[in-house]
């Protein structure tokens, strides 16, 4: 019951996600015949950053699955997945009516309870959120005569489930700190694009790049997955939400 | 517990950013009674139900809950699984309907009445389809003490469960707490500023001022033991301090003299008799006369 309250309290984000991230995977699948049309037609100078872009652009779309990767997995996917992992992030006990809040507080269980089933739904939505327009684009791909690998499908979704998980839970960290719905997010996303340029500035950072993981681009480069990087990120929201949790326990209501 | 006490708190304090709520809260509640907690608005009522409910732990003192410790986030567990709790903004989930939320409670009770659900249901004509968000702020208290009834609880505790209910629904809600109580020997601890409903419920009586209990006992002793002795005096009344016990308060406006008494009259008016009044009279107190006296008064 805890699972489905916690379910039904960040169902309209999930729903939202559910039907904008399949559909948008969908039209991203189908839209390779005419994208392989245009790229034909279209000689990038690679004299300038945007030529270079074009040309780096057209080299990806030359195959269907560098295509979908580019387009889907590096880029809309998973920028699109981890915006609705913060937003699903947020929310929970101090966001609740102050009212509300003491009903819930009254109940026979924990707050570790409580806000671990917060937890384990709104992960449970984001590995949703990562794996169905994965599958969706699986299953359209023939629809254009082409075929994308269901292995490949679910090794990307788990990679850029890990990704999405830090974001969830570095959201649901913040959630335990302001009762504000807005001051999550925007720290979440500030946090975001302090990761980005560390990224950009330090071409990778590293090897450690939470957002080549959340691409899944070592996968995507024949080197297999990230299992290192997997295995951190998963430590890492494991710690988030550990250190949520604490910070809950301990506040007076 | 201790003694037949299910609620019981010795010296706790409780300050919240540099504000002390609680000041050495000692009370202590009798299983099976129905003890109103009244004091004025910023008292400390609601901070002591969060403490005993684990919302909120005490800076120091102690405070248990059928001889658990309140401040154990364990033993707490235990502690609202035998209690049911109605807020004093009868706040529920809004996105859930009225039959959804008393599953949803339900779901964590092992002892949930059906039974008594259903009959509850059709005394307080609750629309168990209906969003509560669509909710008259009487129904949603008459829901929320059906949450809390149903549950099987040996303690109901209630944040001012009639604040803004008109008459008649006030009366609903408090015939059914009475009756609950009665038949299933549940105790219940509330919180009010409606003097008459405490009077017209409570069988014990808690008044507590700036975080200190200020009164505590039964109603019934409290009315017998409690007396306003007037003493009238031929000029104007003298600057005297009691020494007799259960003097609570001695007033003095031009020749009279107004005593508050918390045992009886016979000690006092031994006493007076050396002040060499003119007249004497006492007379029983209310409840409201022992609350304003003991705690209205003070600013």
């Amino acid at each position: 019951m805890l699972l489905q309250h916690a379910f039904l309290e960040t169902r309209w984000r999930f729903l939202i996600g559910l039907v904008l991230l399949p559909v948008s995977a969908a039209f991203v699948a189908l839209g390779y015949p005419q994208v392989a049309a245009l790229t034909q037609s279209v000689t990038p100078t690679p004299d300038t950053a945007l030529g270079r872009d074009i040309a780096e652009a057209i080299e990806m779309a030359k195959t269907f699955y560098s295509y979908v990767w580019s387009q889907w997995f590096e880029q809309n996917g998973a920028q699109l997945a981890a915006f609705f992992a913060v937003i699903i992030g947020t929310g929970g006990l101090l966001s609740q009516s102050a009212a509300a809040r003491l009903f819930t507080l009254s109940l026979p269980v924990s707050r570790e309870q409580l806000l671990g089933a917060r937890a384990a739904a709104g992960l449970g939505q984001v590995l949703a959120l990562t794996l169905v327009p994965a599958l969706v684009i699986v299953v359209v791909s023939p629809i254009v005569a082409h075929s994308f690998p269901v292995l490949d499908a679910l090794a990307y979704a788990l990679c850029a489930f890990a990704g999405c998980a830090v974001f969830f839970s570095l959201a649901f960290l913040f959630s335990s700190m302001f009762s504000n719905v807005w001051a999550p997010v925007v720290l979440t996303l500030c946090a975001g694009s302090a990761l980005r340029m560390l990224d950009t500035i330090t071409n990778g950072s590293g090897g450690f790049s939470l957002f080549e993981m959340l691409h899944g681009e070592s996968y995507f480069r024949g080197h297999g997955l990230p299992w290192l990087m997997l295995l951190v990120s998963a430590g890492v929201s494991a710690a988030l939400i550990y250190a949520g949790i604490r910070h809950m326990a301990r506040q007076d209501f | 517990m201790a003694d037949g006490f299910v609620i019981e708190t010795t010296d706790l304090h409780k300050r919240y950013d540099g504000v002390e709520a609680l000041r050495g809260l000692t009370l202590a509640v009798p299983a099976g009674s129905i003890c109103g907690f009244l004091g004025r608005t910023g008292a400390g009522k609601t901070t002591t139900i969060k403490i005993l409910l684990g919302m909120a732990a005490p800076t120091s003192g102690r405070a248990a809950v059928f001889g658990l410790p309140a401040d154990s986030p364990a033993a707490s567990v235990d502690i609202r699984r035998r209690t049911g709790f109605v807020g004093d903004d009868k706040g529920l989930y809004d996105a859930m309907t009225v039959r959804g939320i008393v599953r949803h409670t339900a779901s964590f009770y092992p002892k949930w009445n059906r039974e008594m659900e259903e009959r509850y249901l059709r005394r307080f004509e609750l629309p168990a389809e209906r969003g509560i968000k669509g909710l008259s702020r009487g129904m949603r208290t008459k829901l929320a003490m059906l949450l809390a009834i149903c549950r099987g609880a040996d303690l109901l505790v209630l944040d001012e469960p009639t604040t803004g209910l008109d008459p008649a629904a006030t009366e609903d809600v408090l015939q059914a707490l009475v009756g609950h109580a009665a038949e299933q020997g549940t105790t219940v601890f509330f919180s009010s500023h409606q003097l008459g409903d405490v009077e017209q419920i409570a069988d014990h009586v808690v008044i507590i001022d700036r975080g200190r209990t200020a009164v505590a006992g039964s109603l019934d002793d409290l009315k017998q033991g409690y007396r306003r002795i007037q003493l009238v005096f031929d000029g104007d009344a003298p600057a005297y301090t009691f020494q007799t016990k259960g003097v609570e308060r001695v007033k003095r406006s031009g020749r009279v003299m107004t005593v508050l008494s918390s045992a009886g009259i016979d000690g006092v008016l031994g006493e007076a008799r050396a002040l060499n009044p003119v007249s004497t009279d006492s007379t029983p107190v209310t409840l409201k006369d022992i609350f304003l006296d003991t705690v209205a008064v003070e600013d």
